[in-house]
């Protein structure tokens, strides 16, 4: 017991680089940022909708009516001002947290409207962990103040940067492994495989597609008569879904799974028009690579540059 | 933030089960979903042969028929509008909705827009194979659940 204890401990307490922790901060923070802003009006007419429509979920359950209109804006103006000292890494051991409250709230609120949207819960609960670690010993206001010039030095890896990476990798195979039971657990079972589940569920939201306004894929039009093709497409989403857990036990099947995974998410978004651009654009699954890697690499450069320079 | 190892265990912990904690929402009977905490149901559901929904058409002088844009009939993307829709007729008030569009689709000044005499609230059922592998878009059923003359000024 006390081995399979220490297995798991040295496990989840590896050393990492700082530097990872800091450039996740920096591109969750680089993206909630962009979807704040774009969608900036989105959020003001959602607040003001019939009070009607209003069913909140999660920390919005907390409050006892919908906010005001001043108030939710406020919010929003706090959110984003707070989004920027993320970044920045500012006063982080404040900002830090106070930033992952704020956009769990806000987002809350935003998906109390009716429908819920399940594109940025990744984003969220990533900013929830990297709010409240060390996330801005490195690449930050804070570290620059802290060692003024010698900013740029390397700090060694710590057990401090590594947990909370191996925390985002197991949330994040956790969500995909969830929606692999629900697949198992709902009315079709292990039927849900045959593709023809799949195949009905896009066609029905190409229909409303074309229904409310907008465009369904050409692209599903022309495959809909292929039902082997959709068979193979619900076999390998069960395999990266309920296998997502195999990502975390070894580094090469987490780039290989990340990789497919994030390639599901493309095949989606050609089959049916659906957007998910924190897993699209590869951002949910960062934290299975070794970033840092990149920052050694500007750094080195940096550095060169400084001592060519002088 | 820098913490000991049994407050991180802790806190990785916590966060764990919070976020594997809706697995027990598929062996509810009504299974209930959230956000952040979700239990990802989304391609899940059983589908028919057939699929039927509420939708909004607007007709010109002709009794040309044109599919109203979820832009013009509420906030958010298109499928919180689509639930939106939903919500509204099955408490009966799509009488409201289609005023609401109307008086939107009103201030319209891009054709065919600008054009629209009337707007319907639908409730249509199609059958999927039909739809897509003979090409034919007429609804297997449909029914008029409110309507609505445009005044323009």
């Amino acid at each position: 017991m006390k081995s399979i204890l220490q297995k798991l401990a040295s496990f989840w307490f590896r050393p990492i680089a700082p530097e990872r922790l800091s450039i996740l901060r920096l591109i969750t923070g680089g993206f909630s940022l962009w979807y704040l802003l774009a969608r900036y009006e989105m959020f003001q007419k959602i607040a003001q909708s019939e009070l009607s429509l209003y069913d909140p979920v999660g920390l919005a359950t907390l409050l006892s009516e919908p906010l005001s209109f001043p108030v939710f804006k406020g919010l929003l103006l706090l959110t984003i001002g707070l989004n920027i000292l993320y970044i920045l890494g500012w006063k982080f051991r404040f900002t830090g947290p106070l930033f992952a409250l704020s956009l769990m709230l806000l987002m809350c609120y935003r998906n109390s409207w009716s429908m819920i949207y399940h594109n940025y819960n990744g984003l969220v609960m990533h900013v929830m962990v990297i709010g409240f670690t060390a996330a801005a010993d490195t690449l930050s206001i804070d570290a620059w103040r802290q060692k003024g010039t010698k900013w740029l030095e390397e700090v060694k890896p710590d057990w401090q940067y590594g947990w909370p990476i191996l925390l985002i990798c197991t949330l994040t195979v956790i969500t995909y492994v969830l929606a692999g039971f629900a697949k198992i657990y709902g009315d079709l079972a292990w039927d849900w495989m045959s593709g023809e589940a799949m195949r009905s569920q896009v066609a029905v939201d190409a229909i409303r597609k074309n229904l409310f306004g907008s465009q369904a894929s050409p692209l599903f039009e022309w495959i809909y008569p292929h039902t082997s093709l959709f068979l193979m497409m619900g076999i390998m989403t069960m395999i990266l879904e309920l296998g997502a857990p195999l990502a975390l036990l070894n580094q090469k099947i987490g780039y290989i799974w990340a990789l497919l995974t994030c390639s599901m998410h493309w095949g989606i978004y050609f089959i049916m028009g659906i957007h998910f651009p924190y897993q699209m654009g590869g951002f949910i699954f960062l934290a299975f690579f070794p970033l840092e890697r990149l920052w050694f690499m500007a750094r080195t450069r940096l550095i060169k540059a400084k001592l060519i320079a002088q | 933030m820098k913490y000991s190892k049994t407050t991180a265990t802790l806190f990785s912990l916590l966060l764990i089960i919070l976020v594997s904690s809706p697995l027990s929402e598929n062996w509810q009977q009504k299974p209930k979903d959230s956000f952040p905490l979700s239990y990802y149901p989304m391609f899940s559901l059983k589908r028919g042969k057939t699929h039927s929904l509420y939708h909004i058409v607007g007709y010109d002088k002709a009794e040309n028929r044109y599919v109203i844009p979820y832009k013009y009939v509420g906030s958010g993307g298109l499928n919180q509008v689509r639930r939106q829709i939903n919500k509204i007729c099955r408490k009966g008030e799509g009488d409201k909705l289609a005023r609401k569009v109307a008086k939107r689709l009103a201030k319209k000044t891009k054709v065919p827009f600008s054009r629209l005499e009337r707007v319907e609230v639908i409730r249509a059922t199609y059958t999927l194979e039909d739809y897509f592998l003979h090409d034919n878009q007429t609804p297997k059923k449909e029914r008029v659940i409110a309507s609505q003359q445009i005044k323009r000024q």
